[in-house]
């Protein structure tokens, strides 16, 4: 009887191994399935009863919270800087890139919360602050009026975006209501235009260039440059200025500040390919920034190595270039930074319940993109740019602003995108700002006084 | 007359050694591991329910941990050489039972206790009473007809106190019980008996029919009778967790009596093939089927339990959502029928797979029992009894895991549910009994007492009261 004895243990042992086993296929492969299926009443048990962290802007006004179970935005202009929280469509920018804060899945080391975590209690989420300031955004907003477009103001000290505005915005807080008639507009609210919107530059490229030109002394700002035409012709491709030079004869800062395509596009001969890339990789271009939430990569040209046409119309802003309006926010600071190139970022602090910080954002340096001596140059082209040239319409009273406008063809038969890039005060830069008018036209006319508005809003925060 | 003498002298015992040891060391040293479970369980739901750990629901679980105590210093006591690990893996199933019922049903803890406490008192008293194991060999055919009258009496008087759609319990409302916990005991020891006493003839007179080798028709029957009244129970009763069981016991037993692994293999074809028939004759046993079959067809409507049971099993992952933290109760009957799936949820796959290894270590520890056994009906008891509490483990927990069709049997020590609480340690009370006079035994014979072994092992040892 021994041997059946055995026998029999050895298979009840097989039993229980099966069991075992088909406990874990439950649990473990087939767990994904079962956690998102329909009739699961956990899914939202779970939502009701974890609290979500907050998402507040720099004063502590909420953006987005957790209400019985559904995220709400209490602010859609912040849409793009907050994200959206969809258990259907998944979560984007803030939401998404700290999650784990938000979620309390990341938490203090104190005691409580180690026992707390023992017990599995419903987990509380940390508050997120951004480094966005609402009164901006909406200034913003209301300064891009309806039209499409975006608008990014950076700390120049800490490249901090304090306003960050993608337009058409959305709700996020009616995300599932609203995912048909979002997902396919063609004005596309749902992504962000300052991160990933990528466009040509147009002459606000140009400070790319004139400071790759300065800083590796091609030409010095009181070179003498002639533009009597308004175009010329590279290897039989004709370039024209969009607006003649009022005289034929003219130093280079003055070139920068009535954007000749004409002077910029020698200039760019003279400066050559290897020059040129070294410089706008300096400034970041050619990849994604590092930066908190979804961000495309940018570029200077798909070409290599580039034909002289196309090396002398990147050098005016046009030919291959895309770039966001977030890289042309970090051009700008970086004049004001006497040349290093800021690491921009948008959260500040990632807050558990008990007050502890477990996240901080800081302040970080992509390198020098040029001397201190160029940027300083660079701040003074813009100044005149905006007192002489063709950026007037950024003008502040009482507050010297630096510029550049720029124009970008869009889409054939429509107007152009307009562009300006803006540093105030100049001889103090507090702000950088970067600011698209889809389809507005000539760049001085449309983005520039949205410049404008947004300064004078930045300025008086204190 | 010495041999009678020597046996009367135990428990005391004569050999200075078995006195030194008297006291179950072992025993006590496992016990605060048996223990740990819930009381780390308590304190986890304190915290989570944020009531102090003297709040009156978690004191069920500590008078049970006093029980136990309770139980080890009495099996001292009384000089009990039983299996040392029996008790505290008991315990330790047992009390994760009285923590997952605080946790599910919180007001039905001082009921579950309660049974526990009349389990464990008719445990001990079989565990050192004044009797042996072997003395119910006598008692298979009385069994046998105790076992057909509580059949009888559940078919016509049976009733549905909690609406489970099957009558399996005999009683009020208010206080009833459920034969078939019963049944199976008085099974095993029918079985036992019956097998013990015709085992040669079923394993030597063999006629041949065709290519096979059969027994006598005539010892047959009984096989038949089984497999007869396993089906009945199906199909009358819709207790297709008894028939599994029952079923499954008569064949492991028959098997480890005859040594014909073909008879086990003839046997659950032919219950399949009964089922197979039920199924096409039968409304309700095709329902069970299809539900078992696709859950997903229908989860809001007639595979609700099941349905909800694996959402919850998907949900634990391996270390599950934190006792107090799941939503087990979306499974109707958790604490009955599925104490395992609430397990695995709050307490996740570790906690299962912990929980069946107990089992397996409880099973083990009982075919040691019948290893070390050396009467052949004593070595079928145990085994028959360990049998039953492995093949219901394996019933409910496949059936909560969908491997198997759903059924009502409870998960032994765990489920809520006094008939099966007091069943189960009826159970444990005399594998403790079984394994004690073995060890008894063997230090006599180590003692030097080889000449009553020897006659115990050629099988001339007459029981006790045919001397009289």
């Amino acid at each position: 009887m021994d041997r059946q004895i055995q026998t029999v243990g050895s298979a009840f042992l097989v039993g229980f191994a099966l069991l075992a086993m088909g406990s874990g296929y439950w649990q473990i492969w087939r767990a994904p399935q079962l956690a998102n299926a329909a009739g699961n009443p956990r899914v939202v048990e779970a939502e009701i009863r974890a609290s979500r962290g907050r998402i507040l802007d720099r004063t502590g006004q909420a953006l987005a919270e957790s209400q019985d179970g559904k995220r709400v935005s209490a602010r859609p202009v912040t849409a793009h800087a907050t994200g959206y929280y969809s258990r259907r469509y998944g979560t984007t920018a803030t939401e998404r890139a700290f999650d784990r804060y938000l979620s309390g899945r990341e938490t203090s080391d104190t005691l409580e919360s180690w026992v707390r975590q023992l017990a599995g209690g419903p987990r509380r989420g940390a508050d997120v602050t951004l480094t966005l300031d609402l009164r901006l955004q909406e200034a913003a907003d209301r300064a891009l009026g309806d039209k499409r477009g975006a608008v990014v103001v950076l700390d120049v000290a800490t490249g901090q975006v304090v306003a960050m505005l993608s337009k058409p915005y959305f709700d996020p807080g009616r995300l599932d209501e609203d995912w048909t008639k979002l997902s396919q507009d063609e004005a596309r609210p749902l992504y962000n235009r300052v991160s990933q919107g990528l466009y040509v530059p147009g002459s606000t490229f140009k400070a790319v260039t004139a400071a790759a030109a300065l800083d590796s002394a091609v030409i010095q700002a009181g070179t003498m440059v002639s533009d009597p035409t308004g175009d010329t012709t590279i290897d039989g491709f004709r370039i024209t200025d969009s607006q003649r030079p009022p005289r034929p004869t003219f130093d280079f800062a003055h070139a920068f500040a009535w954007s000749s395509n004409v002077i910029f596009a020698q200039l760019g001969l003279q400066l050559g390919e290897e020059r040129m890339r070294r410089y706008a990789e300096r400034f970041g271009i050619g990849k994604a920034l590092p930066f908190e939430l979804e961000t495309s990569p940018t570029s200077l040209t798909r070409t290599t190595p580039m034909t002289r046409v196309l090396l002398a119309s990147t050098a005016f802003g046009q030919g291959e270039l895309l770039i966001s309006p977030l890289q042309m926010a970090v051009v700008a600071a970086t004049f004001g930074r006497d040349g290093d190139v800021p690491s921009p970022y948008i959260v500040d602090t990632a807050r558990a319940p008990d007050g502890d910080v477990l996240y901080r954002g800081r302040p970080g340096s992509l390198g020098k993109a040029t001397s201190a001596q160029t940027a300083a140059t660079m701040r003074s082209f813009m100044a005149l740019a905006v007192e002489e040239g063709f950026g007037g319409n950024a003008a502040l009273p009482g507050v010297r602003v630096g510029g550049k406008t720029g124009t970008a063809q869009s889409v054939p038969g429509l107007p152009d995108h307009s562009w300006f890039i803006g540093l105030a005060p100049i001889d103090k830069p507090r702000y950088a700002v970067a600011v698209i008018v889809e389809f507005g036209g000539f760049g001085a006319l449309e983005a520039a006084p949205v410049t404008r508005q947004v300064l004078d809003a930045a300025l008086k925060l204190g | 007359m010495s041999a009678i003498a020597n046996r009367r002298a135990w428990p005391a015992g004569r050999s200075s050694v078995a006195l030194s040891r008297a006291w179950r060391w072992r025993e006590l040293g496992l016990l605060p591991l048996a223990g740990l479970p819930c009381v780390v369980g308590a304190i986890v739901l304190a915290l989570v329910w944020e009531r102090p750990l003297g709040d009156a629901r978690f004191l069920p679980i500590y008078a049970f941990l006093g029980l136990l105590l309770v139980s080890h210093v009495t099996l001292s006591i009384f000089r009990s050489r039983s299996d040392q690990l029996l008790l505290p893996l008991v315990g330790a199933l047992a009390g994760i039972g009285m923590l997952s019922v605080t946790r599910l049903v919180p007001i039905l803890g001082p009921r579950q206790l309660m049974w526990a406490a009349l389990g464990i008192v008719v445990m001990l008293v079989v565990a050192v009473g004044p009797w042996e194991a072997r003395l119910l060999e006598r008692y298979k055919y009385t069994s046998a007809a105790a076992g057909i009258v509580l059949v009888g009496l559940t078919l016509v008087f049976g009733i549905d106190p909690n609406g489970s759609g099957a009558r399996l319990w005999l009683g009020t409302d208010q206080l009833s019980f459920q034969p078939s916990e019963i049944l199976k005991v008085l099974l095993v020891v029918f079985l036992a008996g019956y097998l013990a006493d015709k085992r040669e003839l079923l394993t030597t007179s063999l006629v041949r029919v065709g290519p096979l080798r059969l027994p006598p028709l005539a010892y047959l029957a009984p096989l038949v009778a089984m497999w007869g009244i396993s089906l009945a129970l199906l199909v009358w009763q819709r207790d297709l967790g008894a028939a599994i069981l029952f079923f499954g016991v008569f064949l492991v037993m028959l098997y480890i009596a005859v040594g014909q692994g073909w008879y086990v293999v003839v046997g659950s074809v032919l219950f399949f093939a009964g089922g197979v028939i039920c199924y096409g004759l039968f409304s309700h046993v095709r329902l069970r089927v299809e539900v078992w079959l696709n859950p997903w067809v229908d989860p809001q409507g007639r595979s609700y339990q099941i349905a909800q049971a694996l959402y919850a099993l998907g949900s634990g992952g391996l270390f599950g959502s934190g006792l107090g933290n799941g939503y087990p109760l979306y499974v109707a009957a958790a604490h009955t029928d599925f104490p395992f799936v609430a397990l695995s949820e709050e307490a996740g796959l570790s906690a299962g797979i912990a929980l069946l290894m107990l089992y397996a270590l409880l099973v083990a520890r009982g075919l040691q029992v019948a290893l070390s056994a050396r009467l052949p009906f004593n070595r079928l008891l145990a085994a028959g009894l360990t049998s039953v509490l492995a093949l219901q483990t394996m019933v409910i927990v496949g059936g909560n895991l969908k491997l198997i069709p759903l059924t009502g049997v409870t998960l032994p020590f765990v489920s809520y549910g006094g008939s099966s609480l007091l069943a189960n340690f009826l159970i444990l009370g005399v594998l403790l009994r079984m394994s004690h006079e073995e060890q008894v035994l063997r230090v006599r014979a180590e003692s030097g007492l080889s000449t009553q072994l020897q006659r115990l092992w050629t099988g001339k040892f007459r029981p006790l009261a045919a001397r009289s």
